[in-house]
């Protein structure tokens, strides 16, 4: 096996980079720059991550489209209204409840759902929920998992034991089951913690509920690293200086665990899109009348012999922004950390 | 090592004990209806609300009736809430169905990530690996029970290429059991396939440089036995044990989506329908058989970890 | 081979013992699928697919699917005509000799036995097994028990909660087979409980006080088995049912009821003809499809009599104003519905189901059912009551199409002035939740579908103050009007025939006077045959039990 250049490409192998690495630190290159050129390189990476700013940049002109040639919003049943197709009046909703596949025109491009609501203003608006949704909970997630890792590695002792068996038991969960008992649960009556209050069809729930579940996926890996970190020279002397520990950790500490949590943070987006359609494929996500991916390819998925649009549309949509978001990730993992074994369960 | 084995039983045991508290307590504490009215159907008279509290024990505290179900969950006595029907029995019937599923799906991921694994290495940084990556990662991307539904209806459905859902026990007839579990098998193990052909990959691009690949090489065997006797085995290791963490989790509840799809009717699909329905005794008892096989397998991970690795057994 | 190779064999071999435990576990399941009786119409074999009873003991089911099963292995005192359409409400002697008059001050009834009856085990009926099984059914805690509080000492008995007590008010004798049953006051829906299969008498010494695992036996057709509760269950032809007038001797051997939740696959094998016929209605997505290839082994017909319907809660705002009520009646487009009900609604604005003794086609105060809503009016009438720009809640349940039906009805609501938004429960435990006061439910859906062909058993759960005293009720929109218990107090002791026009009143008055719930109207169930049987004259549709399955037969 010849060794071939860095190319454009990013599934090359860690060898090279192992090389490259050598080569570029001799000359006292910060590790981030390194990265960062290393990612520039990467084309098929930054491509597919401009799709994905794509995605979010239709989702968030949701009310352009909808307000603009759509003609209505994501709740308006259209049941008894008539459009003109191939100059006949055709029923939006048949009287047996088929609704139209896609026009390609202004109203209703995608076609209409057995409601009679627009499906291409649903799937933007339901972009928003997913991604929103998404987002929101990896973020979570990694703030929880650094904050979480990083006390049980560095403090270890009885603080590391109950970290890391309350996150021993959140792991052994199943991941849906515990996915689908919180949010069945917090369904009925919301949430209630003291003085904050979370309606039941809040938002948060499902962010909430997601953040949970992922997060000793990335806390464990964290608290190993921060376990190898502990023993390093720098924090050796920074302890024999006298510094006490919280700004060991803030100031040695944090810092490096920065590109793990990098590399993180795209495949955690990717996992709580997949996780929050699932849920809302169970009926547990997103509450209606608010759209999501999952809860649309759910009903999508009821209707798929009069109106299979239903289910390939969203579906698409979702397949196509996790992609989007696993290429990208895996340009950033072999960007910052070649060697990296990081891998977030599904 | 015995030691060591002792001291992870141990952690495993606690572990199931803290999930069965966990769910108690989500349909307990976190307010989730009352199976008193549930049970007393339409129109109930007080006195028949008193009398089933009374039988079920929902007058008592919290912790009084979580050692009363534990109870019943140990001594195969749990019945349900919705349909006043044993759950062991239920499960007994369900359970042969989601181990067809999950090991059915595993060895199918297997192979296939193997062969994949290993080709996309061998091409490494050619057209052929990019474009399989690129596959692979797509198979990573689609939501189970999105491409399951579709297969089922292009594939059941319109083109009648494979029954429309459902599951034939293996006794009645082996090859209707196989052909109904084609595409479950399928639709379960693209994401897995995805996953583990990648590591693979990487596992046997590292291995390749290896010193003692090259003495085997220098040795004068052929490339082919160098590959999988040296080769594939040590990159299989790895992925090895990272596949007994994803079997416990589809066991332990990863089927739910594809059983549901499907109608397979195992133990995930009577999961979800029991979690939907607050009916506490089968959602106790199918979290507690999940968080069995999970933190089962974790064990047996970790212990032949430590088996290899004597580090680990020490730290 | 190294360390590790062992360790992978060691793996793999542990694998397939899995695969080979999990093929051991499987059970046998006796395949679906009829067989035998080629060529006549008696014996053989048919297959029924269904989600399932939902309780095997005979006191405690509460589903259609349930009557179903337990109606052709279960005859009672009295019984429902085995007729189709509306001739199968008329209530006729089962295993007493005829339909007694009421005596006393019509608080009391008077039943013999026929002579000789015995039941599926070949032990003889006894009059005693009769209290027997009402005593079940109050002690039991049954969803039916309500029915029979109205017996003299049966509320005592329930509260002392004392199996072996007596209930004063059922007096039997053995030797004579007499039966006498006083109520605490006339009630002629007693009878139409009485005859119910929940009523049937079972043998007193294997019906025991505590639920039952197993059917116990009965006197029918058929003899009722559960081989597999979530799977399989079956009806073999009874040798010891002795000949009772009008009560149809089995048409088959045996039959196959295949429990399955997959509503779409039940759906494939009836097309198929590996099952023979199912009480679930094929998914809307599915009934295009059926309707347009098999026309003729499909019947689509408003049964059992039914009112879908969003409650009102006259309690709280906005509809404690009568002009709320009438915006959303004016308002409602049933056409609309009638789409997310696949075609399966007929639209209607009465309170009462079409087949009901009572019925009188009303004139619509709020527009005919058949035609578009009035959205301009209900804005009026909305402004009118002051509660423009109230927050509105629409309660529903996740059983398909209830989330569809209640998303329209917010969007109706957000288009005449509200500002509606939808709260969704588990069907399981959404009419425990909707019906508590502290829930505070403004407003939601709702149906009905008839216990017995009475009137007032429309008008009693759902729209009484009786009914509110109950933990949990019906009546969600918390109507509480004098006129209307006044009404049903004045109803109770005559037969729905002889005040049909004092029900078609009252009808009136809760629609068109008070406008306390909007109707939308009944939907319409289907009985999907396989080709071999007769659809068109052996459907059993039933009033009561949805399909009666004793007049199933396959076409000669």
């Amino acid at each position: 096996m010849a060794t071939e250049p860095a190319t454009d490409f990013s599934f090359e192998r860690p060898a090279t980079y192992e090389e490259e690495a050598r080569r570029e630190g001799a000359h006292g290159v910060s590790p981030w720059r390194l990265a960062l050129r290393r990612l520039k390189r990467n084309r098929v990476a930054l491509a597919f991550g401009f799709l994905f700013i794509v995605v979010v940049g239709l989702c968030l002109a949701a009310p352009l489209w909808a307000n603009g040639p759509a003609h209505t919003d994501p709740f308006k049943n259209h049941l008894t209204e008539t459009i003109v197709l191939d100059g006949k009046k055709t029923n939006v909703v048949s009287l047996e409840g088929t609704p139209i596949g896609p026009t390609w025109k202004g109203r209703f491009f995608l076609g209409a759902d057995t409601n009679g609501r627009d499906t291409a203003v649903r799937l933007l608006y339901g972009g928003r929920n997913s991604l929103l949704i998404g987002c929101a909970a990896a973020l979570i997630t990694a703030c929880l998992s650094v904050l979480l890792g990083t006390l049980a590695g560095f403090v270890r002792g009885f603080t590391d034991t109950v970290i890391s068996r309350t996150l021993d038991v959140i792991w052994a969960f199943p991941v849906i089951l515990l996915g689908v008992a919180l949010g069945t649960a917090l369904s009925l009556q919301g949430l209630e913690l003291g003085p904050v209050k979370v309606g039941a069809d809040s938002k948060l729930i499902p962010i909430l509920i997601i953040s949970v579940v992922y997060v000793p996926y990335m806390a464990r890996p964290i608290r190993g690293q921060v376990l190898a970190l502990r023993e390093k020279e720098f924090v050796e002397a920074a302890r024999a200086q006298g510094a006490n520990p919280l700004r060991i950790m803030v100031s040695e500490i944090l810092p490096n665990l920065s590109s793990t949590a990098i590399v993180f943070v795209p495949l955690l987006v990717a996992n709580a899109i997949l996780l929050e359609a699932a849920l809302g494929f169970l009926g547990v996500g997103v509450k209606p009348p608010e759209p999501s991916w999952g809860t649309m390819i759910g009903d999508g998925v009821k209707h798929i012999l009069s109106g299979p649009h239903l289910a390939i549309v969203p579906g698409l949509m979702l397949v196509t922004t996790v992609l989007a978001l696993n290429v990208f990730g895996d340009g950033v993992r072999d960007a910052f950390d070649p060697r990296a074994t990081v891998r977030v369960e599904h | 090592m015995g030691r060591f084995v002792v001291r992870r039983v141990v952690q495993m045991l606690i572990v199931m004990f803290a999930v069965s508290v966990l769910t108690f307590l989500i349909f307990n504490v976190l307010p989730g209806g009352d199976p008193a009215l549930r049970m007393a159907g339409r129109n109930p008279d007080p006195s028949q609300l008193k009398r089933i509290r009374a039988d079920w024990g929902f007058n008592d505290p919290v912790y009084v009736q979580y050692f009363k179900t534990m109870g019943q969950v140990f001594s195969g006595d749990l019945i349900s809430y919705s349909t006043q029907q044993n759950v062991w029995q239920e499960l007994k019937g369900r359970i042969p169905r989601t181990f067809a599923l999950a090991i059915g799906a595993t060895i199918m991921w297997m192979v296939f990530a193997t062969a994949l694994g290993l080709y996309t290495a061998i091409k490494a940084g050619k057209f052929a690996d990019r474009f399989l990556t690129i596959i692979a990662l797509i198979g990573i991307s689609m939501p189970v029970f999105w491409i399951g539904a579709l297969m089922n209806y292009y594939l059941g459905f319109k083109l009648g290429w494979f029954p429309n859902g459902g599951y034939v026990p293996f006794f009645d007839d082996p090859w209707q059991w196989f052909y109904h579990l084609v595409m479950p098998w399928t639709a379960l193990s693209l994401l897995f396939i995805g996953v583990y052909s990648r590591i693979l990959r990487s596992n046997v691009l590292d291995t390749i440089n290896e010193d003692y690949v090259r003495t085997a090489r220098a040795k004068g065997l052929t490339e082919r036995r160098v590959l999988i006797n040296h080769v594939l085995r040590n990159s299989l290791i790895p992925v090895v044990t990272l596949w007994g963490l994803d079997f416990g989790a589809v066991v332990g509840g990863g089927a739910i989506l594809t059983e549901t799809v499907f109608e397979l009717q195992g133990v995930g699909q009577y999961a979800a329908e029991s979690i939907g329905q607050l009916d506490v005794p089968p959602v106790l008892f199918v979290t507690i058989f999940g968080a069995f096989f999970i933190v089962l397998l974790n064990t047996v991970v970790d212990v032949l970890y430590a088996a290899l690795d004597p580090r680990v057994r020490l730290s | 081979m190294g360390k590790f190779g062992r360790r992978a064999v060691v793996l793999l071999v542990a694998c397939l013992s899995l695969f080979v435990i999990a093929a051991c576990g499987d059970d046998d399941d006796d395949g679906g699928g009829g067989g035998g009786g080629g060529g006549g119409q008696t014996g053989g074999e048919i297959s029924i697919g269904t989600v399932g009873p939902d309780n095997a003991d005979p006191v405690l089911w509460q589903t259609l699917q349930a009557v179903q099963a337990f109606a052709p292995a279960y005859v009672p005192l009295m019984t429902y005509a085995h007729e189709e359409g509306s001739a199968g409400a008329k209530v006729i002697p089962g295993l007493a000799e005829e339909v007694p008059e009421p005596t006393n001050g019509g608080k009391t009834y008077a039943f013999m036995l026929r002579k000789g009856l015995k039941y599926s085990d070949g032990s003889p009926v006894k009059a005693s097994d009769f209290e027997n099984t009402i005593k079940r059914l109050l002690k039991l805690g049954a969803a039916w028990s309500g029915f029979f509080t109205g017996i003299e000492g049966a509320a005592d008995f329930t509260e002392k909660g004392d199996f072996s007590a007596d209930i004063p008010g059922i007096e039997t004798d053995d030797k004579t087979g007499k039966i006498k049953v006083t109520l605490v006051q006339p009630d002629t829906k007693i009878l139409y409980a009485l005859a119910e299969p929940y009523a049937a008498p079972t043998p007193a010494a294997k019906s025991p006080a505590k639920s039952l695992k197993q059917p116990p036996p009965g006197v029918g057709p058929y003899t009722l088995e559960v081989v597999d509760f979530s799977r399989k269950w079956v009806l073999k032809k009874n040798p010891n049912f002795p000949d009772i007038p009008d009560i149809p001797k089995a048409n088959f051997d045996t039959i196959n009821i295949d429990v399955s939740d997959n509503v779409t696959k039940l759906t494939q094998d009836v097309i198929s003809g590996t099952l023979d016929f199912m009480t679930e209605d094929p998914t809307g997505d599915q009934l295009p499809e059926v309707r347009e290839k098999y026309p003729e082994r499909i019947k689509e017909e408003p049964n059992p009599p039914n009112t879908y319907y969003f409650f009102l809660n006259v309690t709280l705002p906005p509809f404690d104003k009568q002009e709320a009520r009438e915006a959303v009646n004016y308002a409602l487009d049933s056409n609309a519905l009638v789409r997310v009900f696949g075609g399966r609604l007929q639209p209607s604005c009465n309170f009462l189901p079409p087949q009901l003794v009572g019925y009188k086609e009303l004139d619509c105060k709020y527009g005919d059912p058949s035609k578009p809503g009035d959205i301009d009016k209900a804005k009026e009438l909305v402004k009118q009551s002051g509660y423009e720009g109230q927050d509105v809640t629409v309660w529903t349940n996740n059983k398909d199409p209830r989330p569809a039906i209640a998303d329209y009805y917010r969007d109706v609501l957000n288009q005449i002035g509200f500002k509606a938004d939808i709260k969704t429960l588990d069907q399981q435990v959404y009419f425990e939740q909707v019906g508590l006061k502290r829930n505070k439910a403004q407003t939601g859906f709702t149906d009905w579908f008839q216990d017995y062909p009475h009137p007032g058993d429309f008008f009693e759960p759902l729209l009484s103050s009786e009914a509110l005293k109950a933990e949990v009720t019906f009546n969600e929109g918390f109507v509480s009007d004098p006129f209307i218990d006044k009404k049903l107090e004045e109803l109770r002791g005559k037969t729905p025939e002889e005040s049909a026009d004092e029900w078609a009143e009252l009808d009136d008055y809760v629609i068109n006077k008070k406008a306390y719930v909007a109707v939308y109207g009944g939907e319409k169930s289907t009985s999907f045959f396989s080709e071999r049987m007769d659809a068109e004259n052996c459907a059993g549709i039933h009033p009561v039990w949805k399909n009666d399955w004793l007049q199933f037969c396959k076409k000669g």
